[in-house]
């Protein structure tokens, strides 16, 4: 039975969830889950909801916790990371250095100011992790959570050469609600999806052989569904394709929508009509930190319930794809990921090396991705703006040069849609200052 | 329910497996399936086959059988394709008889070589029509192709056609089959990675639980465990590295190395059955007309007869070869018996059809053309690579570099393939001498003037099956 380890287990709701998935597969059901964190009290609160769920059911897995990373990694055959470099409080610096400087970050975990900084942090620890498994589990495979996504794969590809596949689930979800709105049944959909993660696109949504991108044009026409996604449904618009990532994230990817906070909270703001934007407030700046911030508290209540048994744990699981990944692996029995790989000319109009996010079949061979040959080239041209600053993040982060920082930043197409190369040296400047703890390489 | 499509259905015993196959599964039972072929007494043969399976299974399939191939395609989901065109006779006969008089000899002619060449440039014009149908009666059918030769093929209906096309082949699981036998592990239990071009790839990996098998497979080498079959492809895997997967007598004319007319002691040495392809021909012609007979006795037992008899022979020459295999077949087939359901017959087709109604995944090997999938192979040819196969179709998946020995061999057999294609497409004459002066088997033996005499000597004996070159 496979040794499954998590990194960064104190953030409980995700713990909660992907060992949920895990404990519900069959093949998995006595898997040892060995969690691991910085921080001893979340560790064992997360350790006790796991071992929550393993009673609940009464399974043979075994959960184990420590904060010596080492040893949770010594033998592992999966690890899991979701740790978050710096947590909350170099969080909320990503956010609010910039907005002085006038970058309206909805946010910030992916690209712009914030992503960069998020990755510089998050690289060298991934690497660790990278280095370690070389000595104490080979063959490990390293399934990333952590953002931002394409930048800490990349990154970790190009240090360690080792076998990762970073996930999201942007894709399942987007799926999910495009099906919805046109009243498909999920399970009847079929699509095909690529591109670099948050920013990828359906290039085939159908049923069958038949089209559905006709309903779905059709369906934007709705202003309740337009109130859902404004920005994700404007790009469709005017680039033909629906994207992954929500309009929050979406809107900071691009130069197009956050030119200033007077854009923002009069011009977008107001076209978030659903309470479903809530957990990005509506696409203001700096929403997510907020969110993140008041749901630690609620999240509470949660997980004191379920250990103490008074709230009944998930029956079905997630669409999270973990648990399907191992499960695919360790019996042998295909399934269909969107996974993010390294562009080994799987899409050729993407630069080589860099991170993509394309579906991917998995089973005792591993994650095997599958080439996409016709990426519309619009796509790929959106896409590399974004790559241009994952490129320069890996340079940074990898060859410890500091100027690829600020080249990074420069090169970020919201930044350089609202400030001048001065003020970016100036802000990077700062950044790198105010997050001079986490990051060491640099000072 | 899906309409399925048999083209050259009257290859009555291959299209029963696949019957059997794709009725067997629930999920498919009540298809509709239309069985074209040009020969009328064929057709029947195979409709009467067809009708009994369709009785059999649990489930109301719709059997159409018609010499019409716009009606058989008529909206069709999925095409098989299973001809075979010029037959044995002549055009078989002509591959093998004219070389000959050259000292050319060959094992099986069907891929590479001066007959495959030949049987390609009869074959790609026949598939390119068919697909131009299909372009309009049925643009979105999945084309599952069994026709040799596979990869010039596939290449020449990808370059000239937008049908989605999927070549199909035995070869792959075959072998591992093989081999696991070898080795002595169960097939179940094996994990395998197979990349290359049709009956020219290698398995890059061949293990269980992580246990990389390759060691017990130069055991066999090391114990002299080596069937006296196989001994092409075990002294290939020597030389090379890696084990190929299409079958000694196939390989023994891909490369120059087995078949020299000075040397009768590497015929001897290696095992190469001569002209292997003519005798089984003629079996399978008596395997068929054993079968017409008895289908058209009024006896309801001559079937049931010929069909325990055909098993016996069919056991018989397995077991001379393959002993192994022969009592795993037995046994399969027993236990079936016992189940009163049909043995699946291994073929990928079922699959393929089964995986895309019901959107199960799978993983098949498929030949497909070589977008980005192989990077040390030409872009576009034919490559045969892992195929995840669910609602969304035929995806192959990446490869990267295979080991260079291996990307080089293949090349050798990949000249020949763009070249035939190349002469299929242009009509233009020069390339089929190209072809055959690229051709490694042929450019070992004959010189440049007897190779261009014998592709002289072959268009005019094929003459009405090759369209005009110029």
């Amino acid at each position: 039975m496979p040794k499954i380890t998590f990194i960064g287990a104190g953030s409980v709701v995700f713990t909660r969830n992907l060992c949920s998935d895990l404990l519900l597969t069959p093949s998995l059901q006595a898997s040892t889950i060995s969690l691991m964190d910085i921080d001893p009290q979340r560790l064992a609160q997360a350790r006790d909801l796991v071992q929550a769920l393993i009673d609940r059911r009464g399974l043979a897995a075994r959960v184990e916790a420590t904060t010596d990373r080492r040893e949770a990694l010594r033998g592992a055959d999966y690890v899991i990371t979701t740790f978050q470099q710096g947590g909350l409080e170099a969080y909320a610096l990503d956010i609010e250095i910039p907005q002085r400087y006038g970058i309206e970050q909805c946010v910030g975990d992916t690209l712009g100011p914030g992503g960069v900084f998020r990755a510089l942090r998050t690289i060298p620890v991934l690497i660790e992790i990278g280095h370690e498994l070389d000595q104490v589990a080979p063959n490990a495979l390293l399934l990333n959570y952590v953002n931002p996504m394409a930048a800490n794969c990349w990154a970790f590809e190009r240090a360690t050469g080792r076998p990762h596949v970073g996930l999201c689930h942007s894709v399942q979800g987007t799926s999910e609600m495009l099906a919805k709105w046109i009243n498909v049944p999920y399970d009847e959909v079929v699509f095909r999806c690529a591109g670099i993660n948050h920013q990828a696109f359906f290039l085939e949504f159908r049923r069958g052989t038949t089209d559905l991108y006709p309903l779905i044009w059709e369906a934007i026409q709705h202003s309740e569904i337009e109130g859902q996604e404004p920005v994700r449904i404007e790009m469709m618009k005017y680039f033909g394709y629906f994207v992954t990532e929500s309009s929050g994230h979406a809107s900071e990817y691009l130069p197009y929508f956050r030119k200033s906070a007077q854009q923002v909270n009069e011009e977008l703001v107001p076209r978030f009509t659903d309470p479903v934007n809530s957990w990005y407030d509506f696409g203001r700046s700096g929403g997510y930190l907020r969110h993140c911030l008041e749901r630690l508290e609620h999240a509470q209540a949660d997980f004191d319930e379920l250990i103490a048994g008074t709230k009944a744990p998930p029956t079905v699981r997630s669409h999270e794809y973990s648990s399907h990944i191992i499960e695919a692996i360790e019996t042998n029995q295909p399934t269909r990921i969107n996974g993010n790989v390294p562009n080994r000319n799987l899409i050729p109009n993407l630069p080589q090396g860099c991170c993509v996010e394309v579906p991917c079949l998995v089973d005792g061979n591993g994650i095997q991705p599958t080439p996409v040959h016709d990426y519309p080239p619009q796509l790929a041209a959106l896409n590399r703006t974004n790559i241009n600053v994952q490129e320069l993040i890996v340079e940074a982060a990898i060859n410890g040069k500091r100027d690829a920082i600020y080249h990074a930043v420069m090169l970020d197409p919201l930044t350089a849609a609202v400030s001048t190369l001065p003020r970016i040296h100036a802000m990077v400047s700062e950044m790198l200052e105010a997050q001079a703890r986490w990051l060491p390489q640099f000072s | 329910m899906a309409k399925i499509t048999f083209i050259g259905a009257g290859s009555t015993v291959f299209a029963r497996n696949l019957l059997n196959d794709i009725l067997g599964f629930p999920e498919l039972a009540d298809s509709t399936i239309s069985l074209f072929d040009i020969d009328p007494e064929r057709l029947k043969t195979s409709e009467i086959v067809a009708n009994k399976i369709a009785k059999s299974v649990n489930g109301n399939p719709t059997i159409e059988a018609t010499t019409d191939r716009r009606r058989a395609l008529d909206g069709a989901d999925y095409a098989i394709c299973m001809i075979q065109v010029g037959g044995y006779k002549p055009s078989t006969v002509i591959d093998f008889e004219v070389p000959k008089k050259y000292g050319l000899r060959q094992t099986i002619a069907d891929t590479l070589g001066i007959g495959g060449i030949f049987r390609g440039l009869r074959t790609i014009p026949v598939l390119l029509d068919m697909c131009r149908d299909m372009e309009e009666l049925c643009p979105d059918v999945t084309f599952l192709q069994y026709v040799n030769p596979m990869a010039m093929n596939c290449w020449a209906i990808n370059r000239a056609t937008k049908i989605r096309t999927v070549g199909l082949c035995h070869s792959v699981q075959g072998t591992a089959g093989e081999l696991a036998r070898d080795i002595g592990v169960p097939y179940e239990e094996i994990n395998y990675i197979c990349a290359g071009i049709n009956h020219m790839a290698f398995y890059l990996k061949f293990e269980r639980n992580g246990e990389d098998l390759y060691p017990r497979i130069r055991q066999v080498i090391d114990e002299g465990r080596v069937p006296d079959w196989n001994r092409v492809r075990y002294e290939i895997f020597k030389r090379v590295g890696y084990f190929v997967t299409e079958s000694s007598e196939h390989f023994s004319e891909y490369t120059p190395w087995f078949i020299k007319r000075d040397r009768p002691d590497l015929i001897e040495r290696f095992n190469v059955p001569l002209d292997e392809y003519i005798r089984r021909c003629e079996n399978q012609i008596a395997e068929w007309e054993g079968m017409r007979v008895a289908l058209e006795d009024p006896d309801p037992q001559a079937i049931v007869r010929y069909e325990q008899r055909a098993r016996k022979e069919r056991l018989e020459r397995i077991a001379a070869k393959d002993p192994v295999r022969a009592e795993q077949l037995r046994k399969e087939w027993e236990e079936a018996a016992q189940n009163h359901t049909v043995r699946h017959s291994g073929e990928y087709g079922s699959l393929i059809i089964h995986s895309m109604e019901t959107g199960q995944p799978r993983v098949i090997y498929g030949n497909v053309a070589n977008n980005g999938l192989i990077d040390n192979l030409p872009q576009g040819c034919c490559v045969e690579v892992p195929v995840l196969v669910d609602k969304n179709g035929l995806q192959p998946t990446k490869i990267g570099m295979l080991p260079p020995q291996l990307a080089a061999m293949m090349q050798t057999n990949i000249n020949v393939q763009a070249l035939t294609v190349e002469a299929a497409l242009t009509q233009k004459r020069e390339h089929i001498y190209h072809a055959a002066m690229l051709d490694p088997h042929t450019a070992a033996e004959l010189d440049l003037d007897q190779i261009w005499s014998l592709v002289d000597d072959l268009i005019e004996a094929h003459s009405g099956w090759l369209p005009t070159y110029s």
